[in-house]
């Protein structure tokens, strides 16, 4: 079984150019969608809305906004690194913020990758192409 | 010497001292004068006498003489004896020898020979005298006396009452003029007391009350006056002091007051900073909404535009698919817009660290990514090297994107373009330029070029959002130097920038 992709993503324009970007991509792995860093969290930790998620099967990649309502971006990833069942995902933040400090602080809490979602649709669909065949068919995540 | 020391003494003293020196100088004169005077007078006064009783002597005995009766001539010699200073008497005869003699006890004997003549004198400390005796125009003889004048006993007598005299006189002068002198001195100790009063007290109201109109009074005057001159002259130094102490106060309070102004107006800078420190956030917050809120529906508008055209482009006709290619051509200048707009807020915020900067590498460099963009352009680059500068690194590599950008852009409609990166020397540091022979523009438009959205050229034409060169000048004027700029249409522009160190 494939490992999913989760999509931490508020806005429903941007959630759908995703999916259909992954979709042209060739991408298969299912895709879950998660609409502020609470429910992000909650899935990633099994708890409230996902309780009873088996969270020993982790995302393949996260692709994280960082404007989201209830709980940044920024926060969600630094949840994620300070416990020790998640720390290793591979978090990739996929945003239209290109400020020097949003990079930076992103880096510094341990993100993998930071990627700016470009406005023209062709860049954005080459931009998925690439982030898909990075993170799920050459990277190597820990099991 | 003895003056020195007398100069110490008081005025009461000193008059004393005057007084009696003058007295007893006066006493002691005066006591000699009258021994004198009385020791002359004595003796004139024996002389008279001796001689009178010679004379009668000679009367009495003349007899005696011319019956040659020395005997009776003995006898009144003998009488003498009454007169106890007659030392010796001698009764002469006519040829000069002793006739008769009488000596007093212990007395001296008569001289042997006489010269017969009238004659009188002081022999050691006795009067001497010779009478001659004559009957007619006969000399008979001559009587001879000698009397002692005991002058010393007497000169010891006056002396001792004279002394006694200045003694008494002294002591007279020294009670009288005790209180006589204090009508001089006592004034002018009044003065000095008062002086020492004004000395010590720093009173200069006292005065010295006036008792005589001599010359103390005329101190004790011009004394007082001089205190009220400097009674007066005090108070008008008092007065302008207190006048001064007064502009003091005000000048302190007025420093006071400039001090609390100045408080007040660091209060005021510092609320004034605290508010546009709430700007600049909300500003730093506004762009990042705009590059993160205002492109979020861009890319929604450009993605769905595209999967329209992909989806359902076969079922448009060609004018409907060119509407979809400028919507699509509209939203991606406006992305580009969007990020230009940040990039010169972003300029104008960010931190400015200066250090040295190879500014041919960074050209070098530049141009090398715009040739990958492009790489079937024939582009001549003559670029100067190893020129350095002393500025920040990235904000002068957005400077020279911009420039080396535009040149690349301006020129890609000749034939064979050529760009140029160099410096001239020139008065007050280098002047770096980057050149190239492309579309120019009119001189006229010069003071446009560094407008923010301000073009002279149409987008069709070459596009552009309008924002590089007014960034680019934000750049060099944030390092303290001048950008400007020669062109000419269709021949090219030469930016020329200044790095001042």
């Amino acid at each position: 079984m494939t490992k999913v992709i989760l999509l931490v993503e508020d806005n429903r324009d941007d959630e759908e150019l995703t999916l259909i970007a992954f979709r042209e991509s060739r991408i298969v792995n299912d895709v879950v969608v998660v609409r502020d860093g609470e429910e992000a969290l909650d899935y990633l930790f099994g708890v409230g809305a996902h309780a009873g998620r088996d969270v020993s099967i982790h995302p393949a990649v996260v692709l994280l906004d960082l404007n989201l309502p209830k709980v940044s971006g920024l926060e969600v990833l630094s949840r994620i690194r300070e416990n020790e069942d998640t720390r290793r995902i591979p978090v990739v933040i996929l945003t239209s913020s290109k400020e020097q400090e949003d990079v930076i602080s992103s880096y510094n809490r341990g993100a993998n990758s930071y990627v700016r979602k470009p406005v023209d649709f062709a860049q954005f669909l080459d931009a998925a192409h690439h982030l898909g065949l990075y993170w799920l068919v050459l990277n190597e995540p820990p099991d | 010497m003895a003056i020195l020391g007398f100069a110490g003494r008081s005025i009461r003293a000193k008059l004393l001292a005057v007084v009696m020196i003058t007295t007893c100088t006066a006493l002691l004169l005066s006591g000699a004068a009258l021994v004198l005077y009385d020791a002359q007078a004595f003796k004139r006064q024996k002389l008279f006498e001796l001689t009178g009783q010679a004379h009668m002597i000679g009367a009495i005995s003349s007899a005696a003489l011319s019956f040659d009766d020395p005997k009776a001539a003995r006898e009144y010699l003998q009488t003498l004896s009454a007169r106890p200073g007659i030392q010796l008497g001698a009764i002469y005869d006519a040829s000069g020898k002793v006739f008769a003699e009488y000596q007093s006890k212990g007395g001296l004997a008569a001289p042997t020979r006489l010269e017969m003549r009238d004659d009188s004198g002081m022999v050691e400390d006795d009067l001497v005298v010779t009478t001659t005796i004559r009957q007619g125009s006969e000399m008979l003889g001559a009587v001879h006396l000698r009397s002692s004048l005991s002058q010393r006993t007497r000169l010891r007598n006056y002396g001792g009452i004279v002394l006694l005299l200045s003694a008494l006189a002294l002591g007279a002068t020294l009670l009288l003029s005790g209180r006589l002198q204090s009508l001089i001195s006592l004034p002018l100790l009044e003065v000095a007391h008062v002086a020492r009063g004004v000395i010590e007290r720093q009173d200069f109201s006292l005065r010295v009350a006036k008792r005589s109109h001599d010359e103390v009074g005329v101190l004790v005057d011009a004394f007082n006056e001089m205190l009220a001159l400097i009674q007066r002259r005090e108070l008008q130094l008092r007065q302008a002091n207190q006048a001064l102490q007064l502009e003091i106060t005000e000048h302190k309070a007025a420093r006071e007051e400039v001090a609390a102004l100045n408080q007040g107006l660091e209060a005021r800078v510092a609320e004034r900073t605290a508010e546009l420190e709430i700007l600049n956030r909300e500003l730093e917050s506004f762009s990042y909404s705009v590059s993160h809120d205002l492109r979020a529906p861009l890319r929604s508008i450009d993605g769905f535009t595209a999967i329209l055209q992909k989806t359902y482009g076969g079922s448009l006709d060609e004018s409907g698919r060119a509407y979809m290619d400028r919507v699509r051509g509209a939203t991606q200048r406006m992305g580009t817009l969007i990020d230009d707009l940040l990039t010169l807020s972003r300029t104008s915020r960010s931190a400015m660290i200066r250090r040295q900067v190879d500014l041919s590498q960074l050209a070098e460099s530049i141009l090398h990514d715009l040739r990958e963009g492009a790489p079937e352009r024939r582009v001549d680059l003559h670029i100067t090297p190893g020129l350095r500068v002393e500025a920040d690194p990235t904000l002068l590599r957005t400077a020279l994107e911009n420039l080396l950008g535009n040149a690349w852009k301006f020129t890609s409609r000749k034939e064979v373009a050529r760009i140029e990166v160099g410096l001239e020397s020139g008065q007050g540091g280098g002047t770096y330029f980057v050149r190239d022979n492309g579309a120019g523009f009119d001189m006229k438009y010069v003071d446009k070029i560094f407008a923010p959205f301000q073009r002279l050229h149409s987008s069709t034409e070459f596009e552009g959002t309008g924002i590089g060169l007014a960034n680019v000048q934000r750049i060099v004027r944030r390092h303290g130097g001048e950008l400007w700029c020669e062109a000419e249409v269709g021949r090219g522009a030469t930016f020329y920038f200044t790095f001042p160190p």
